[in-house]
């Protein structure tokens, strides 16, 4: 093997020695989260409709001081999915038939927003941008018989609010 | 000889005119908008909210990398959220090879040529009462070359 050669293999060697020392290096990221303030919903007034006639049908309109009210609080400007677990019928004596469900969410503590029909289906809304409130009315129509028994009469009306992660 | 004399000085060159061997941080993981009660999962191979980091100046290495994982999230007021890594939160991604999913929980083997990008996803679980703001933690990746 002639001198360069040799040069050539020590070079290799030097830099293949060098090459193969363990070592370590570190580097860091962040990760990073923002969490949604939780919904609170409240009912804040029960949907009444005083007295019923046998046979006559009663209407509680959203717009009517009686109707029922949620008030939804969260996040401002989240987007929220809306479902409701509605009875067929109030319960007491005997049953009767409530139906014909209306319904009024606005930003403000006002009906005149957007109207909707409260059902099992979502029906989509968005939390006021500066306070993060939602505020809901809800009318229906009782139907009692010609024969409805006389006496009190109740249902719960349960509404189910998750953010829609928009 | 003056032939093999030039092939000599050129091996010699090559390391040189890379550069430094590397390890960074490119890219935090980034979970967003995070819904009370709701886990969010970020992938690995997500383009734009998965970590990343870079080994560069390699010419052939192998390489262990390993992790230091949070196991929540510091927030407001002292508040923390879960997080989690699973077996496939991390990926391992060079021009050689498309990205291999591996295990971010415990030390990796695999062979660097030139420069290597490693992603790396999580999971947050906030709970229903979570408290709101934003949350971060620390992660760091420490690549031991063989």
């Amino acid at each position: 093997m002639n001198t360069a050669s040799k040069l050539s293999l020590a070079v290799l060697a030097l830099t293949l020695v060098g090459a193969s020392a363990a070592q370590a290096q570190s580097a860091n990221i962040t990760a990073t989260a923002t969490v949604l303030t939780p919904l609170t919903l409240t009912g804040t007034a029960n949907l009444a409709f005083g007295n019923v006639f046998p046979g006559i049908a009663k209407t509680v309109a959203v717009t009517d001081a009686t109707s029922g009210r949620f008030t939804i609080a969260g996040n401002p400007g989240s987007q929220v999915s809306m479902t409701f677990t509605l009875p067929a019928n109030l319960t007491g004596p005997g049953s009767l038939a409530i139906g014909t469900w209306t319904g009024d969410h606005n930003n403000t503590n006002t009906t005149g927003g957007t109207l909707f029909t409260p059902s099992g289906a979502a029906t989509l809304a968005t939390l006021d941008a500066g306070t993060g409130n939602r505020f809901l009315f809800i009318g229906a129509t009782v139907t009692p018989t010609v024969a409805q028994a006389a006496g009190a009469y109740s249902g719960t009306i349960t509404l189910n609010v998750v953010y829609t992660g928009l | 000889m003056t032939r093999t004399l030039l092939l000599g000085l050129a091996l010699l060159a090559l390391p040189r005119a890379l550069p430094a061997q590397s390890v960074t941080g490119i890219r935090n993981l980034t979970f967003g908008t995070v819904i009370p009660g709701v886990p969010t999962t970020v992938l690995q191979n997500d383009a734009v909210r998965s970590g990343q980091f870079r080994i560069a100046g390699v010419i052939v290495r192998n390489v262990t990398i390993g992790f230091t994982l949070p196991t929540v999230m510091n927030g407001p007021l002292g508040a923390t959220m879960p997080i989690t890594f699973l077996n496939n939160s991390a990926g391992f991604t060079t021009v050689f090879q498309g990205n291999t999913p591996f295990n971010p929980n415990t030390p990796y083997n695999e062979t660097v040529w030139f420069n290597a990008t490693i992603t790396l996803g999580g999971r947050v679980n906030p709970t229903p009462t979570q408290r709101s703001g934003n949350y971060t933690a620390n992660i760091v990746m420490t690549v031991i070359f063989l």
